[in-house]
């Protein structure tokens, strides 16, 4: 019953409660939709930079005078429980003939490609078989099968390298096996790359340095995924600034379902009255004025989730170019934290005037008119 | 016989800027249970202030007023309401309908706020006072003598012992009026104890006895 007095009482006053929803679903569209917008841009840094979220890179503590990794270390670094790829690397710039063309570019050697993604062909550096980068495929147009030769040596392209986010492996490089790199250099490991699952990156990186770093720093260590966690914080931080900009239009909304409700106490004080007169108690008054402004505030908070999917929607594909991440879980978190923001804000606007309500004295709510 | 009522030396006195307004000024008497009582005045006497303090809408400055033997004096918002809720209904001049609510969930709001809504009960009450075919509307759909029977019917929903009228007949025609006035009438056999205030004399007839009240002070008893 009180429910149905609080939903007629709205409904007796149609434009005034339309109003005060639509002040509610702008606040709620707002914050919600910056929410979504914030939450996508992540996403979608993530998703970019994905094929190397899980890299680590071992190179020689240059600092501390040492510039190369030695066989020992890398026998100790590929004993490490969590590696899912490993590849120690050696390089060397080198003249390349590709053809009737030469070019300089720096030539690696790796123990396994299996671990990088290929544009086009395998990865594999078997027998005479190497591997080019996409930056040095596309200027001398060169296709997998194409021959390049390297010190007189001949190559065969078996792949081509896709680049990667990080430029970890330049894609300007030619990647051939260890066997053959050292026929025509002779050289230590420059560095280690390896893999592990995103989870242990960490424990992995720290337990490197613990073992090969006892009695002095030999090696540092590099993960993509520390660079990605600073951009995370970066956009969480802008996305909370621009949320909190938003929240001035909910905070607008409050006031005016604060001076609505107060409207509503003042021109009801008789009915207020009445129902005190006939044994309605504070807490009940307040219960009724409270379910109003409940009912608006769901209500608000409902249509701008809703909207805020459409203004979500909306933003990311005129900024990013792509709204694939709006209809994600995490847009859903965005919701309904816009939704529980939208409601407790409202409740809390609705709360004076409710108290003011039911502490209308009964005689003089009577006699007003 | 029981008392339903007893006022002893009570006193109501407004501040007005300076000046001091006695509205009640030194008021004893006691009312029994069954007793039909009405209250006369001019305007200003103070009659309407009295009901009030009896109906527990109001507190004195001074004095005690017992209703059904608790004092009233010492009882903050909420307890006053409960009293009001458990043992006394109201009738208005100008109704007091909740405008939103039919017919029968006005009759059947008192009962909320006592903790549950008896439908049936409500009907019964409203068929007794002559409108069980209005159920359904609306205060506005009403005419005076209609939402009046509709009040007494909702002064009747938590079964009160004390009936207390402020000019129930004063916005209705004289038919009709007499008509409500037999409601009363009929109630007050059934064992309520009524007071009513009015200023026209053939209404005041209805009742056993009549204070009358003049310049905050009992003229007649």
């Amino acid at each position: 019953m009180y429910f149905e007095i609080a939903k007629r009482n709205l409904r007796k006053h149609k434009i005034r409660s339309l109003l005060a929803v639509i002040s509610i679903v702008i606040g709620v569209m707002a914050i919600t939709s910056i929410g979504i917008f914030g939450n996508s841009l992540k996403q979608g840094m993530f998703e970019h930079f994905q094929d190397v979220a899980n890299v680590i890179v071992i190179y020689p503590s240059y600092e501390e005078g040492f510039s190369s990794i030695d066989k020992q270390s890398v026998k100790q670094i590929r004993k490490i429980s969590g590696i899912q790829a490993f590849t120690p690397v050696k390089s060397e710039g080198v003249l390349v003939k590709l053809g009737n063309e030469e070019t300089y570019t720096q030539l690696y050697s790796m123990e396994s490609i299996e671990a990088f993604e290929m544009e086009e062909g395998k990865a594999s550096l078997a027998g005479d078989r190497c591997v080019v980068g996409s930056n040095l495929a596309e200027t001398f147009d060169l296709k997998t099968g194409d021959k390049i030769s390297i010190k007189n040596k001949k190559f065969r392209i078996a792949g081509i390298l896709k680049s990667d986010s990080f430029r970890i492996i330049s894609d300007r490089a030619v990647i051939v096996s260890e066997k053959n790199f050292d026929e025509m250099f002779s050289k230590e490991y420059e560095r280690v790359i390896l893999k592990a699952s995103i989870d242990d990156v960490q424990d992995v990186s720290d337990k490197i340095k613990e073992i090969l770093n006892k009695k002095e720093e030999r090696v540092k260590t590099w993960e993509a995924q520390k660079i990605l966690e600073v951009y995370s914080k970066n956009i969480d931080f802008i996305s909370k600034f621009l949320m909190a900009i938003a929240a001035i239009s909910l905070f607008v909304a409050s006031v005016s379902i604060m001076n609505i409700m107060l409207i509503s106490a003042m021109e009801r004080t008789k009915e207020i009255g009445v129902m005190k007169a006939i044994g309605a108690l504070r807490r009940e008054i307040l219960t009724i004025f409270l379910l109003e402004t409940l009912i608006l505030g769901f209500a608000g908070s409902l249509i701008g989730c809703v909207f805020s999917l459409a203004g979500g929607y909306i933003i990311c594909s005129l900024i990013m170019e792509s709204a694939k991440y709006v209809f994600t879980p995490s847009s859903f978190v965005n919701l309904a934290q816009g939704f529980a923001f939208g409601v407790i804000t409202v409740l809390i606007s609705g709360l004076y005037p409710a108290w003011r309500a039911c502490n209308f004295q009964p005689i003089e709510a009577l006699r007003y008119e | 016989m029981e008392e339903a009522i007893r006022l002893e030396n009570v006193y109501k006195i407004y501040r007005i800027g300076k000046q001091e307004v006695k509205a009640l000024d030194g008021i004893s008497f006691s009312i029994k249970k069954g007793d039909y009582i009405s209250i006369m005045g001019p305007s200003g006497s103070g009659k309407s202030t009295l009901l009030n303090l009896i109906g527990c809408l109001d507190k004195p400055t001074e004095g005690e007023i017992f209703i059904d033997g608790v004092n009233i004096f010492s009882l903050n918002d909420d307890e006053l309401t409960i009293i009001r809720r458990d043992r006394i209904g109201f009738i208005f001049q100008k109704f007091n309908l909740i405008p939103t609510l039919t017919a029968l969930e006005n009759v059947e709001l008192p009962m909320i706020f006592n903790g549950g809504r008896k439908r049936e009960k409500a009907i019964k009450l409203l068929e007794m006072v002559g409108i069980g075919d209005k159920i359904n509307s609306k205060p506005a759909e009403l005419s005076g003598g209609q939402q009046q029977r509709v009040a007494i019917a909702r002064a009747l929903a938590n079964n009160p012992s004390i009936i207390l009228a402020d000019e129930p007949t004063g916005n209705l025609d004289s038919r009709t009026g007499s008509e409500i006035m037999n409601i009363l009438e009929d109630l007050n056999k059934r064992g309520r104890t009524i007071v009513m205030v009015t200023h026209d004399p053939s209404i005041a007839e209805y009742s056993e006895k009549i204070i009358k009240i003049r310049d905050g002070r009992i003229n007649v008893f």
